[in-house]
């Protein structure tokens, strides 16, 4: 008993320092900017720049229409092949796992490639062009958790009988489909869109490649050419990441009418 | 004729999905793997392939599976020995919350500022390396350690592999039933081997797929290494990137069969983490 | 002297008491039930004897051997789980095999032993499946072969039917008797089904909110109710607040209506509160008025269950019964509404303790 308790607090212990001595590490050496003392200048400099104000919401806006655009595509899917086809169910759960298999670079890749200036589809030409590839791109990239989440929320509330039953009083299938079945997993497309805001807010392969002003280019520019900001950008970043997560750990616990 | 109402719904529902994917994931991978095959002219041809065989694209492919494998297998063992520790009702409630969502929060912080915490820390001129060297007279760089290494990089690699390893892992430690453990004691069996004779064989499907997992999580990643070291470390990915850039453009169809590399070595994982889990959740269900 | 003595055992989880100074004694080869309700305890019980909980006080003996403060691996007891708890990775034959392997069999002498417990539990050809692969019947027989393999000294059943369908709940219930009589094996059987209890055991220890309620062979349970508890527990039983109005002959009124109970009640006073247990089916239905211990009654409502029917009657204006009515008798069953003359023999009536505890078991 005793000895059961004390390896679990060895692994424990070691865990949390591994975890949070970078953290320390890189607190430490965003406040020593000014020299011999602590100070904030560095996030001061970071939150004053207008690249940084641009970039972080460029990224905002990128990853809400991510969310947008993904459960728009995969709530409609998911519920059809529930509902209607379950034998394309293993098919659309494959196509959604994907992007795990595929790497990033690879994907983005291809698209240079498949809709690059000489292309029969020259998206890059653009700005707005760029940007929407930018943003199905991470629509591919966040497939798998978005479906994920969906597809709890889904296994989670007996889609069929509510589907009868709102059918049963007169529902038309648009209705039931933003009347009933969103409502009903809307903490779980939440946790996906907090998942997916995630990876999308800080992602650098792609918005490298495709040239877009967004924020991971720019604290990897900024990390190449400052000594102190870099340092105060990870900080912010790791609050940005630790805030999406309790987001999601507030609205998962949390079931409808409960 | 009117079409049957589940089969509009269907077409409906799965169609717009379908038509994304293709054109967003399924051709553009098709595209280069097709590429790969092809020479400027687009005639069939084996010479992007044995451009993989330079001694460099070589060394990168060395290069970055060391480094996956090392900071999968790793962070594999580490992230299960978390889940292990946090498994059952022995460690507080609020302790076990705050370190499964420590694993998601860090889990996901991997690239560009991943990177800075580690330079901060670990760098020439981090805080733990200088701490080292004022209190213990311990210098890490002169006993051959550097971040911007092979050594450096699984080890910042780790850092978002153990997490993950926690939660992929965690639903199978937490499958194994405290009845289990309380059969084998009265049969007569101590810790150790039940520990050996039943969680071992239980979970160790389990365990290498998620391994494997790590493995291709690593294996593609991009933005953690490009700004720790910038194009000085020879990893595929890194080499792809600066092909992709036009920083290296001797050879075009050198990329193709890059990630014709990449999607394999991703891939042959992928399916035998698949493989794992099917037989896994087989036997558990 | 017992094979089996549990003495004063307690259990304490922070300021809530699951178990109350719980004493019994065994013999070698008895089956015994714990029954009660979730929560009475009698898990804990079980637990406390396997091993896997820490007595709070008292002991635990087995054959002459103090092993209170024995880990659960050196007690050479076999358990079977609720949820059969069969090792997954291992097949049927693996599962039997487990405990002799670490106790470090000889491989000849194991695989002996595997076939005579297949073939004890009836399922020689299942013996390379896996665990996923059989029925939960199936499984929960695998389990006790399992347990039963390491020829243990006791028994521990956990509810090991009750995840089960009804029909082979029976038919593993009757397989389950047959064996340990066959291994002549002392059983503590843990339980919430009566039915379960009454089938299976030598004695029932019915137990609730931690205390032992009463002890007794099946039929004194159910005959000789001591308690509120056990009276409406096992079994249906009307139960009758009554005040002495004799306590030489023993007549008590049940609210304005007298009745004999057939019971000297020396130390009572006249006006004193007793209960009174009488079973639904001890009461029958009178086309007349007249003999002892008839009372009018209005009928409520009529239930028909096929071998039975079930009737709520009230008497006296707000005290309600249960009555069941059998064969002939529920032939003709009277409308709701109706006026009769219930009638029972005065030694039906169970006169009941007020909750006593400390009870010595054995």
């Amino acid at each position: 008993m005793k000895a059961g308790k004390l390896w679990r607090r060895i692994v424990l212990a070691v865990m949390a320092l591994y975890v949070l001595v970078p953290l320390v590490g890189v607190a430490e050496f965003a406040l020593r900017m000014r020299r011999g003392v602590y100070s904030f200048d560095a996030f001061v400099e970071v939150f004053g720049d207008d690249r940084f104000q641009e970039t972080f919401l460029y990224s905002c806006g990128m990853a809400l229409v991510t969310v947008v655009i993904g459960v728009v595509l995969i709530v409609p899917a998911a519920y059809a092949v529930r509902l209607h086809a379950p034998r394309l169910r293993s098919f659309v759960e494959f196509v959604t796992l994907l992007p795990l298999v595929v790497p990033a670079i690879v994907i983005v890749f291809g698209y240079l490639r498949l809709y690059g200036s000489d292309s029969f589809l020259p998206l890059t030409d653009t700005d707005t062009g760029a940007d929407a590839l930018l943003a199905f791109g991470y629509v591919t990239l966040s497939l798998p958790y978005i479906y994920r989440s969906v597809d709890a929320g889904l296994t989670s509330m007996d889609v069929r009988t509510l589907t009868e039953a709102a059918e049963s009083l007169g529902a038309r299938p648009l209705t039931v489909m933003l009347r009933v079945v969103l409502p009903n997993i809307r903490t779980s497309v939440l946790s996906g869109a907090f998942l997916t805001a995630a990876i999308v807010l800080g992602e650098f392969t792609f918005a490298s490649l495709l040239d877009r002003p967004a924020f991971g280019p720019y604290m990897q520019l900024l990390g190449a050419n400052r000594a102190y900001e870099p340092a105060a950008l990870s900080l912010v970043a790791f609050a940005l990441t630790w805030g999406l997560m309790a987001l999601i750990g507030a609205f998962g616990g949390r079931r409808p009418g409960s | 004729m009117r079409l049957p109402r589940a089969f509009v719904q269907t077409v409906f529902g799965v169609g717009p999905f379908a038509l994304f994917a293709v054109l967003f994931l399924v051709l553009p991978t098709s595209n280069l793997l097709v590429g790969a095959f092809q020479d400027g002219e687009g005639n069939f041809t084996f010479a992007n392939l044995a451009g993989l065989m330079t001694p460099s694209v070589v060394t990168a492919f060395r290069v970055s599976i060391t480094i996956s494998l090392a900071s999968a297998v790793l962070g594999a063992a580490a992230g299960l020995a978390v889940a292990l520790a946090l498994r059952g009702d022995a460690v507080p409630r609020p302790i076990r919350q705050a370190v499964l969502t420590l694993c998601g929060v860090t889990s996901n912080f991997a690239g560009v500022p991943l990177a800075f915490a580690f330079l901060a820390t670990v760098g020439r001129a981090g805080l733990l390396t200088a701490l080292l060297v004022r209190y213990f007279g311990i210098n890490i760089y002169d006993g051959g350690f550097n971040l911007l290494s092979v050594v450096g990089l699984t080890f910042t690699y780790l850092y978002f592999q153990m997490p993950l390893m926690v939660l992929v892992i965690m639903p199978a430690v937490e499958g194994l039933k405290r009845d289990w453990s309380e059969a084998a004691a009265m049969l007569g069996a101590s810790p150790a081997q039940f520990t050996l004779r039943i969680v071992a064989p239980i979970l160790a499907p389990n365990v290498v797929g998620a391994t494997l997992l790590l493995f291709a999580n690593a294996f593609g990643a991009v933005a953690t290494a490009y700004a720790l070291t910038g194009s000085s470390i020879n990893l595929v990915t890194i080499l792809l990137f600066a092909q992709i850039r036009g920083d290296v453009l001797h050879d075009p169809g050198l990329g193709f069969a890059l990630a014709l590399g990449m999607v394999v070595v991703t891939g042959v994982c992928n399916i035998l983490y698949l493989r794992l889990r099917a037989f896994s959740d087989r036997r558990l269900r | 002297m017992s094979f089996l003595t549990l003495q004063g055992l307690r259990k304490s989880f922070g300021a809530s008491v699951a178990v109350q100074d719980f004493s019994l004694e065994a013999e070698r080869g008895e089956f015994i039930s714990l029954l009660g309700p979730s929560g009475c305890g009698k898990t804990t019980v079980l637990r406390m004897i396997a091993g896997f909980e820490a007595p709070s006080a008292g002991r635990v003996v087995i054959d002459g051997e103090d092993v209170t403060h024995l880990p659960s691996r050196a007690r050479r007891i076999g358990m079977v789980f609720q949820s059969y708890a069969l090792f997954p990775n291992l097949t049927v034959e693996g599962n039997i095999a487990f405990g002799l392997k670490v106790a470090g069999m000889a491989k000849d002498a194991i695989a002996e032993r595997v076939k005579e417990m297949l073939a004890l539990i009836g399922l020689p050809q299942l013996a390379g499946r896996f665990p996923s692969e059989l029925s939960g019947g199936q499984q929960q027989r695998v389990a006790l072969a399992r347990a039963v393999a390491i020829r243990p000294r006791i028994l521990l059943l956990d509810e090991p039917l009750s995840a089960l369908d009804a029909k082979i709940r029976v038919s593993l219930r009757e397989d389950l008797r047959a064996i340990q009589r066959e291994l002549g094996i002392t059983a503590i059987f843990v339980t919430h089904d009566q039915e379960e209890a009454l089938a299976l055991s030598h004695r029932v220890v019915v137990m609730s909110e931690g205390w032992v309620e009463q002890v007794g062979t099946p039929a004194e349970v159910y005959r000789t109710p001591r308690t509120p508890f056990v009276a409406t527990f096992v079994g249906t039983a009307n139960v009758l607040p009554c005040r002495i109005v004799d306590a030489v002959s023993g007549r008590v009124a049940l609210g304005s209506v007298e009745i004999d109970a057939a019971h000297a009640l020396p130390e009572r006073k006249v006006g004193d509160t007793v209960v009174l247990a009488l079973r639904p089916e001890a009461i029958s239905i009178l086309p007349f008025d007249g003999a002892t211990n008839s009372i009018a009654a209005v009928v409520r409502d009529v239930t028909f269950l096929g071998p039975v029917a079930r009737l709520r009657l009230v008497i006296d204006g707000d005290v309600a019964v249960t009555v069941d009515l059998h064969g002939e008798a529920a032939r003709a069953l009277p409308d709701a509404g109706a006026r009769v003359v219930l009638w029972f023999r005065p030694e039906s009536l169970q006169f009941l303790d007020r909750r006593e505890h400390n009870l010595e078991a054995g």
